[in-house]
């Protein structure tokens, strides 16, 4: 259809907004008599409509203030929207609340979710329970929820200061809050000590029912959730089973441990840690594996420890000798609990069949959501600006947790499995792939990459999605692995790669998987060391370039490909082998820069080829000519940082320009031009540590200047100001190895330096 | 760059005066500024505030303009510029990491020198670059609507200040740039 037809485009606005104005029963109808006879029309303002519906958070700005709250900051954010302190202007007084808002995109499941949770926060009304004040949809359409506001401090924490009794008498007020929500139908399902504030007064306050589902209407509901935090999760919950109440009274078993030893049980349960055989059985009882062994209800944990704390023989206790000698006694107990069992699965499988699909989708979308934009997103945003690790730390280890958690409910579902292997290995190249910037966790990249694998493994030959999906994580974790030090491991990896991926291309032969391959080899030849992987990847790659010239992407990757060989090659044992490829990439990086001089990229990649030409005639002391080709990276790089003052990598690209002409210069002598180059090169490193002062590359690159610099005032005489470089070096040296990021190559500098030091006076 | 309010409240009124020199000497400023509050917000130096791009043109407004002697048309202008400026920033920044994506894979290298590649795709920003070129095309109200509220922070009200349309006009607008650009984006 054609939109510049002004007055289609009016005729369109105007029906979407008469539209929009209607309940969403009555707008087919309308549609259908404002588009009679234009299916166009219809067609464009049905899927208008549409969009409106699905995308009411889409682009919207968090407003300042919703209803008569302002919003002052956020203090927690979550796999559903953020929770925001607001205040309310209250003639003589301020009042403080909380609220929760969808702040991504809404997706029908989504807005179902909230709206749900918003039914059963309406329903309690309880001292103990964080009260919810308001609720609605904001004017853009996003939903929202007004809490109490708890200033408090996490149970764990205020029982710290209090004897054992009060600590008891403290837990069973949380016992009857959560008995409450029980009646009430509400299964909280994420209890721990974080969602249990204690106010200044005593008073307990259950926080973050965020994650509670209403309990089917009809008494024998059981609803299937994913596991929560784990450590406090019922066994159920952990393996995605159906959840009852009887899950939190397993949590709420855990908790009542940790308060009164300060850690979690062990599992299983050992005997004898709590400070009374009696506690030691109602923890036991509470945290069984089977549901129907729990404790029936919290009330009946919050007696138990009544009896205990009023000297009565408490229920916990009663083992099988009492059921053996009271069998009358318990025949009808027995019988309730056997019925209960019975209707338990029964509702279970009747509730797996409901509720799956629509389960399925909603964590799905998690996923979905996780992987593909806001948290990534905010990521990417923040990884350049300098100082942003702490908040990239944040970042990661909410996402890994999220992501635990989801994928111990992943099950068999392939797309599920899919979305999260992916969503691992963005997190693992997020931790730790360094070609990118990451948070140098390496330890945690390999981890991620591992359970990417585990997940992917399984679906690996259901789509080529998932084949490039394993691939990819097989050929990240090789890297990190590399980078690592550890060879083998990475071989093995790199291998893996290899073998799916030449599978792939064997029988699709898209040239899409073959540039994929291009990269696995590489990746191999690094690995194992045997370029004859990187000839193959070198041969598909011109083969692809071959067939479109011009495809600027298929001349960085042909060039990449010549670049790596050449690398090793550029030392003097290897003669002229490394010429042609040095030749080649040069020619096809020269060609991209001609094609689009303001390709930033493409400038810098031709400024790594005279830096690599440099390397090669330095090498083979054609210092002349090294020199040269040193400059020319330096004035490419300069020109650059021109037009772009901020990027960070180019400023440190620059110094290592500078350093190279430096290194040349005192090659030839010219040791006061030399001593110029090596202090611009410690004068940019300075902006970078300023930027970034714990920078282990920053680091590095300022001790080795300092070292060189001072090299350079001794060859001119000048002792004074070689020592204090040397000093300043060697200390930058020490500061690295403290933080055990020195190199062997840096650790023998710095042993130079040392002998240097020596001659100082 | 070292200007006081007062300067780019001049700026403004010769921009206003037809000066078209003015805003080339204002969107470096403007672009400057937005960068430095960024860098101080990830630094956390300003603890207890989420980032948020339009928090920063807000903030950038109180401190670059003279607010005694600002008039609402320059506020108006104000906020047009930096609402385009963020724009940009936040496009030229996914851009250049779509760009360096594309060789990423390749890039564990063992040149002379250590290549590093930034962070994965993230094509929202792209798509909603090109889908506001797109809507451009049919309806230039619509995009600075958009750009206003959603790059530059404003309220219905304040858009409707600063486009001189109505608020109600600029609901209808907002309401249905929204709907055609995430259909864009869905597609």
């Amino acid at each position: 259809m054609d939109l510049s037809d002004a007055a289609l485009w009016q005729r369109v606005q105007d029906v979407f907004a008469e539209t929009i104005e209607l309940p969403p029963e009555a707008r087919p109808t309308y549609l259908a008599a404002a588009c009679a006879g234009n299916a166009e029309l219809l067609a464009e303002v049905e899927s208008l409509v549409a969009a409106h519906v699905r995308g009411a958070g889409f682009i919207e700005p968090v407003p300042e203030r919703i209803g008569p709250y302002r919003l002052l900051d956020e203090i927690a954010h979550g796999g559903m929207g953020a929770v925001y302190r607001a205040s309310r202007d209250r003639g003589e007084f301020q009042q403080h609340v909380a609220i929760k808002i969808l702040s991504i995109a809404a997706s029908p499941s989504l807005h179902r979710r909230f709206v749900d949770e918003q039914q059963i926060l309406a329903t309690l009304s309880h001292p103990n329970v964080a009260r919810l004040l308001d609720g609605g949809v904001t004017r853009a359409g996003v939903p929202y929820i007004v809490m109490e506001l708890i200033d408090g401090v996490p149970i764990d924490r205020f029982c710290r200061e209090l004897a054992m009794a009060e600590r008891l008498r403290l837990f069973r007020s949380v016992c009857a809050a959560v008995h409450y929500a029980h009646q009430h139908l509400v299964v909280h399902r994420d209890l721990k000590p974080a969602n249990i504030l204690v106010t200044a007064d005593g008073t307990p306050k259950l926080l973050d029912f965020g994650v509670a589902k209403m309990l089917g209407a009809d008494q024998h509901g059981v609803t299937i959730v994913p596991a929560m935090t784990p450590e406090y999760a019922s066994p159920e919950q952990r393996q995605g089973g159906p959840v009852s109440t009887a899950a939190d009274i397993y949590s709420l078993g855990v908790v009542l441990h940790e308060l009164l030893t300060g850690r979690r049980p062990d599992r299983p349960l050992r005997r004898g840690t709590l400070p009374s055989p009696d506690l030691d059985a109602i923890v036991a009882k509470a945290t069984r594996q089977e549901p129907a062994d729990r404790y029936p209800s919290a009330e009946a944990l919050a007696a138990d420890l009544e009896r205990f704390l009023s000297n009565q023989p408490v229920e916990a206790r009663r083992g099988a000798a009492w059921y053996v000698l009271s069998k009358f006694a318990v025949r009808h107990r027995a019988a309730v609990t056997a019925a209960a069992v019975v209707a338990a699965v029964l509702a279970a499988a009747v509730a797996l069949t409901v509720r799956q699909s629509r389960l399925a989708q909603r964590r799905f979308e998690d996923v979905r959501q996780l992987a593909s934009s806001v948290v990534f997103d905010i990521h990417d945003a923040v990884a350049r600006l300098p100082g942003s690790t702490p908040v990239r730390k944040l970042i990661v280890s909410d996402v890994l947790t999220h992501l635990d958690r989801l994928s111990r409910d992943a099950g068999s579902d392939p797309d599920l499995r899919l979305e999260l292997g992916a969503a691992y290995v963005r997190l693992g190249d997020v931790q730790g792939l360094q070609s990118q910037p990451n948070l140098g966790d390496a330890d945690g990249a390999i981890a991620s990459y591992h359970k990417a694998r585990l997940l992917l493994g399984g679906v690996v030959s259901r789509s080529d999605r998932a084949t490039l999906a394993f691939a990819e994580a097989s050929r990240h974790l090789a890297m990190v692995l590399m980078f690592a030090r550890r060879r083998q491991e990475a071989v093995r990896f790199s291998a893996d790669d290899v073998a799916v991926l030449e599978a792939l291309v064997a029988r699709t032969a898209s040239d899409e998987h073959r540039r994929a391959l291009v990269g696995a080899y590489n990746t191999l030849s690094d690995a194992d060391g045997d370029s004859s992987h990187r000839l193959k990847a070198v041969a598909i790659a011109e083969e692809l370039l071959a067939k479109t010239p011009a495809d600027g992407s298929r001349q960085r990757d042909v060039a990449l490909m010549h670049k790596n060989l050449a690398s090793p090659l550029v030392q003097r044992w290897a003669g002229d082998r490394g010429l042609p490829h040095l030749r080649r990439a040069e020619e096809l990086d020269a060609a991209r820069v001609a094609a689009n001089p303001a390709n930033r990229e493409a400038q810098l990649d031709l400024s790594f080829d005279h830096s690599q030409n440099g390397m090669y005639h330095f090498n083979r002391e054609n210092f002349g000519e090294a020199l040269r080709e040193f400059q020319t990276a330096l004035e490419i790089r300069l020109r650059l940082a021109e037009s772009d003052s901020t990027d960070m990598r180019l400023r440190d690209r620059l110094v290592y320009a500078h350093t190279q002409v430096g290194r040349t210069l005192t090659a030839m002598d010219r040791r006061v031009d030399a001593l110029a180059a090596f202090e611009q090169a410690a004068r940019l490193s300075e902006s970078l540590l300023a930027a970034e002062p714990r920078h282990p590359q920053y680091r590095s690159n300022m001790a080795q200047t300092q070292a060189r610099i001072g090299y350079a005032h001794d060859a001119l005489g000048r002792k004074q100001p070689a020592c204090a470089a040397w000093r300043t070096a060697l200390r930058g040296y020490d500061d690295l190895d403290r933080d055990h990021a020195l190199r062997d190559d840096e650790r023998e500098w710095a042993g130079e330096l040392r002998t240097k030091l020596a001659s100082c006076s | 760059m070292s200007l006081v309010p007062g300067d780019v409240t001049r700026l403004l009124e010769r921009w206003g005066e037809g000066d078209r020199d003015a805003v080339a000497e204002l969107i470096p400023v403007v672009y400057q500024e937005l960068h430095e509050m960024a860098r101080r917000y990830m630094r956390g130096e300003r603890p207890g505030h989420t980032l948020q791009c339009t928090a920063l043109v807000h903030e950038a407004y109180l401190r670059l303009l003279d607010l005694d002697g600002v008039r609402w048309q320059n506020r108006a202008q104000f906020f047009a510029i930096s609402a385009r400026v963020m724009r940009h920033i936040l496009v030229d920044h996914a851009r250049a990491r779509a760009a360096d994506k594309r060789g990423a894979q390749f890039e564990m290298v063992a040149l002379d020198e250590a290549l590093t590649v930034p962070v994965p795709e993230t094509v929202d920003m792209l798509a909603l670059d090109r889908a506001l070129d797109k809507l451009a095309a049919i309806d230039e109200r619509k995009v600075r609507v958009v750009e206003l509220r959603y790059f530059g922070g404003l309220s219905i009200e304040e858009t409707a200040e600063a486009t001189g349309c109505s608020p109600m006009t600029v609901k209808r607008d907002w309401t249905i740039a929204k709907a055609w650009l995430f259909r864009d984006l869905s597609r």
